[in-house]
This record gives C-alpha cells, sequence and structure tokens, in this order.
C-alpha cells in the first residue's frame, strides 16, 4: 500500500477468504461482472499467482486460473461479496493445488468389483479422483525434481537459499529474517528476487 | 517415500510464500515490474482477458445447456407419458394419418427420412408434443 494502493488484502488458507467473512456470496451475475471489471494489475497478478499454483496441479497457470473462474460461475466456490474477486480466485488456486497434494498423501484406491444390491448386478466401480500408484510416484518425484531444480537456480545465491530454507521449514518471516540478520526492506528484496527468477524461469507455470 | 512426500508440502509452502509477496505489491509495483521483465502489461493482461472470457462463456454454454434439458424432462412430464410412451409404430401411424393432409408434416417427415433411414423416435416424439400442443390430438394421440 505504500506506493498508492492496490495490494491485495491477502490471507492464505484453503477456505474462500479472509478471515471472518460474513457477506452473501455473490450471483452469478456479480461474479461475471467481478470478473470483467478486473484490472490489468488484478489479471497479471492472477496470472502469476496460477503460474504459481500450477506446480500442485499439473497444468499450465491459465488453466489453474480458468478451473477457479469455473468453479466460482457454477457455484462450486461461493465468493462472499466482501473479499476482492482476485483474492478469492488466488485461495481458490491455492485450494486446488493444496487438495492435490492432499490426494498424494492419502492411499490410492484401486477399482473394485461391488454391487448395490444383494442379487444385482456386479458393476465396476470407476477409479476414485485420487491417484493411483503410479500419479502418486509421478507427483513425489516431480516435487522433488522441482525442489532439486531451484536450489541449482539459487547455487549462486546464498541469501535466496537460506530464504529458500526457511520457507519450506515452515519459519515465519521475522524468524527468516533474524537468521539471516535482515532487515524488512532487504528482506522483501532477497524474496522478490527469488520471485522474479523463478517466474522467469517459469513464466507459464511450473508444467514444462 | 515419506521424505518424497514431505517435498509436495515443501513446495507448496513455498508458492504460497512467493504468492503472498506477489499479493503484497502494490499494482504500481506490479506493473513496473511486469515491463523491467520485458513485457507489455497491457498485452499480459490481454490474454489472460481473452483467456477468462473463453471460460466465462464455456460455463454459460454448460449452463444453458443444462437449463435447456430439465426444461425439455419438464416439457416431456407436461406433455404425458401416455403419448410418448405409445409404441414406436403406433407414433408413426398417428403421423402418417397427418401426414397424409398435411404437406407441411410430409415435407419434415421426408427431411427426418432424408438424415437417416426414418424418422427417428425423438423426432416422431417432437412432432408428436408439437402436435399435442396444438390441439391437434389428445393424450393418447387420438385427433381431437
Amino acid at each position: 500500500m505504500s506506493e498508492g494502493g492496490g495490494a491485495c488484502a491477502y490471507v492464505v488458507r484453503d477456505g474462500i477468504g479472509p478471515d471472518g467473512v460474513t457477506a452473501a456470496p455473490l450471483s452469478t451475475d456479480e461474479v461475471r461482472e467481478a470478473i470483467a471489471t478486473l484490472t490489468t494489475a488484478d489479471l497479471i497478478r492472477l496470472k502469476r499467482a496460477g503460474a504459481l499454483y500450477a506446480v500442485g496441479v499439473g497444468v499450465d497457470g491459465l488453466e489453474v486460473l480458468n478451473e477457479a473462474v469455473r468453479r466460482t460461475l457454477d457455484g462450486t466456490r461461493n465468493c462472499p461479496g466482501d473479499v476482492s474477486m482476485t483474492v478469492f480466485l488466488v485461495n481458490v488456486m491455492r485450494s486446488m493445488a493444496s487438495s492435490e497434494r492432499v490426494k498424494a498423501k492419502e492411499e490410492p484406491m484401486m477399482e473394485s468389483i461391488s454391487s448395490t444390491l444383494d442379487d444385482g448386478p456386479a458393476v465396476l466401480e470407476p477409479p476414485s479422483q485420487r491417484r493411483n500408484v503410479e500419479e502418486m510416484r509421478l507427483a513425489r518425484e516431480d516435487a522433488e525434481g522441482r525442489l532439486k531444480v531451484l536450489e541449482d537456480i539459487f547455487r549462486d545465491d546464498d541469501d535466496a537459499q537460506l530464504v529458500l530454507m526457511g520457507d519450506v521449514d515452515e519459519m515465519s518471516a521475522d524468524e527468516i529474517r533474524a537468521l539471516g540478520g535482515w532487515d524488512e526492506q532487504a528482506y522483501a528484496t532477497i524474496r522478490r528476487r527469488i520471485r522474479r527468477k523463478i517466474a522467469a524461469r517459469y513464466p507459464q507455470g511450473w508444467v514444462q | 517415500m515419506t521424505r518424497k512426500a514431505n517435498d509436495e508440502a515443501k513446495l507448496l509452502r513455498l508458492t504460497d510464500a512467493l504468492v503472498a509477496d506477489l499479493m503484497s505489491l502494490t499494482d504500481e509495483a506490479l506493473l513496473r515490474e511486469t515491463t523491467e521483465d520485458g513485457n507489455d502489461p497491457e498485452v499480459v493482461a490481454d490474454e489472460v482477458r481473452a483467456a477468462l472470457q473463453a471460460a466465462v462463456l464455456r460455463e454459460g454454454k454448460a449452463r444453458l445447456a443444462k437449463a435447456r434439458g430439465g426444461l425439455d424432462a419438464a416439457r416431456t412430464a407436461r406433455t404425458g407419458g401416455v403419448l410418448l410412451g405409445l409404441p414406436l409404430p403406433r407414433k408413426q401411424q398417428i403421423l402418417g394419418q397427418f401426414a397424409a393432409n398435411d404437406g407441411r408434416l410430409r415435407e419434415r417427415l421426408t427431411m427426418a427420412a432424408r438424415k437417416g433411414e426414418g424418422a427417428s423416435e425423438r423426432e416422431v416424439d417432437d412432432i408428436l408434443r408439437d402436435l399435442r400442443d396444438l390441439g391437434a390430438i389428445d393424450d393418447e394421440g387420438n385427433p381431437r
């Protein structure tokens, strides 16, 4: 907000918006209207967030964003009236990336034969939406590979490596700053350097 | 195995941190950063705008198709199960009686026949519905 506003009040969570949301959800027409009036900065922000969250979903960034829009329009997700559409869509994308990760932690569900009636015909139940063994293996290798790529990208940047290490170990910003002895400005500069370098390497998302 | 599974959680945590940083940027800083990265903000925004408009359009069509399906089902229910539940030969017989004296109906049946070996049951049902809605036949297909 220091440069005239526009930064998004953003809270990362699997839910739909900032804590304390009580407003009624937008109607489909209101959602359409909100999407149609997104600003240039909103659209760029959404594209970049989609590219980042694409890592957990396995498609490119715009596809993640499109899916978030679809879920909002068809009522799968409801946007509260007091949450900005940009923040809401980012949270939906985050939720999609998170649920992909949760699926990976679950045991695989195989196809099974069952019947709804004792004497009814046996039916082959389709595999669930959860990932199968092979998909889970690939996802894990994928995540491991991407973390290694990040190590490579920032091999010559000790500060960036330290921040990344703090992020993956769930350290707070204060803890990371204390670890590196940085003030807020220096810390923000390092963090932006990391984000921009990753964005330059993977402009459409981490699917390449 | 456990270490690899944790890699996905680590990656998500890292992504959260990167997105939080992105969201903390002011609009001005974001536009400036986009330009510094060698991209025209308006071009990038137009690309996203077009993708979102396409998504909205697709969802609208899906919604329309769903509504149309519901309307068809309601129409079928309203028309009455008796008429549409008649055997196909009986339905064709009813139509045949009308076609003999109705040039437009004959033409419609001929058009349907050209598309296949004869009017499909769906086409027959559509015509019977129209006849019933017009009051030409009753629920059992008898002329009024």
